[in-house]
């Protein structure tokens, strides 16, 4: 009888998959030929936000990602993988400059106690013009975080100088389409540019 | 040496870029360990911390490990940070052994020196005294030169897989 109720659960499952991938991947995709960096769910995540940018005003998803976006989580707290990050993001929306599109680099806090407006404001405009910073309180960045599948934790802190663990993937966003790509840490920030483009092409 | 000199000619002549960048660097040796690529990433200007990585080589006969670095700044630590399904996660680590005749590798994203407490941000060309300690062999002082932070990755990289 177990044995029964394995199968129909497993047939279930294929059948759910298999459904997933047909609306994934079936002809209805016009941005097919874009992907190559496709995570199970990853259309479940949601591109919204209310948070606080880089000047001090609350923004929202609307008035943020109304052109193409690359969106990343970090904190600039963090020496390592975050201002690399930032730099590969800002370096790709340069060549995207260049080749005549018009796409905004967002970077939003995993550590709003630290990262107030003015500490983004003079970190974003390292790395591109346009690249907007956001932060909030610790809810509305929790609930960012939560929408689009991003992990963090801060480690305890001893002291001032305490770290936090979060996802390091970059999203892209598309008005009305939401997340329709994110890009590993390893992409270089041609390949992202390319990429990008071939998106924002056939939006 | 005829080969030596040849290799040298051609690297020349094809503008080979990573040794010439690495020509740059200084090397730090104190007869056992020899440490090169000593760079740090520039930071905005009220940053309070900044990474640094480098090439560390044993050319001893046995095992050595770097237990500490000391620079002046409030807290320099060596940290790890480990890729775990796209979430980056950082440790602290209490050494790094790097076994004789071979190197390890402080680059972005994995093993990296975090100077921690900074009073003022990190420009292009800024020299940062530092002492590496190891268990075997002792201090080791270097400096490490600041790099932007987009180059580093590339430069570390470059270097190690000569």
């Amino acid at each position: 009888m177990i044995r029964v109720y394995a199968l129909l659960a497993l047939g279930i499952v294929l059948t759910l998959s298999v459904a997933a991938i047909y609306t994934r991947f079936g002809a209805g995709d016009r941005f097919a030929q874009c992907r190559t960096g496709i995570v199970a769910g990853e259309s479940a995540l949601k591109a919204e936000f209310s948070l606080i940018d880089q000047n001090g005003r609350r923004v929202t998803e609307a008035d943020v990602l109304d052109t193409p976006a690359l969106v990343y989580f970090g904190y600039t707290f963090c020496p390592d993988v975050c201002p690399i990050d930032a730099a590969r993001n800002g370096e790709a929306t340069a060549l995207l400059d260049d080749m005549g599109k018009d796409v905004r680099p967002v970077f939003i806090t995993v550590d709003p106690a630290r990262d107030t407006a003015e500490v983004l404001s003079e970190f974003t405009e390292n790395f591109h013009d346009d690249m907007v910073g956001l932060t909030g309180s610790t809810e509305d960045i929790g609930e960012a975080a939560r929408n689009f599948r991003v992990y963090f934790k801060a480690h305890e802190a001893e002291d001032e100088y305490y770290l936090v663990d979060h996802t390091a993937f970059t999203y892209l966003t598309l008005p009305q389409e939401g997340v329709v790509e994110f890009f590993r840490r390893d992409t270089s920030p041609e390949d992202m540019a390319e990429r990008t483009a071939c998106f924002v092409d056939q939006a | 040496m005829p080969f030596k000199f040849l290799a040298s000619a051609i690297a020349l002549m094809f503008g080979c870029s990573a040794v010439a960048e690495e020509a740059l660097f200084d090397t730090f040796e104190n007869g056992v360990i020899s440490v090169t690529v000593a760079v740090a990433g520039e930071t905005t200007a009220n940053a309070k911390a900044a990474a640094g990585y480098f090439i560390v080589t044993n050319q001893g006969p046995t095992e050595d490990r770097l237990i500490s670095v000391t620079a002046d700044f409030p807290k320099v630590m060596i940290h790890a940070t480990e890729n775990k399904d796209g979430v980056m996660a950082m440790k602290m680590v209490d050494g790094v052994t790097i076994q004789p005749g071979s190197s390890a590798v402080l680059r972005p994203g994995a093993t990296h020196v975090m100077f921690l407490g900074l009073s003022e941000g990190l420009s292009e060309g800024d020299q940062i005294d530092a002492t590496l300690t190891f268990e075997t062999s002792g201090d080791l002082p270097i400096s490490f030169v600041v790099r932007p932070i987009g180059e580093i990755e590339d430069l570390i990289n470059e270097a190690a897989d000569q």
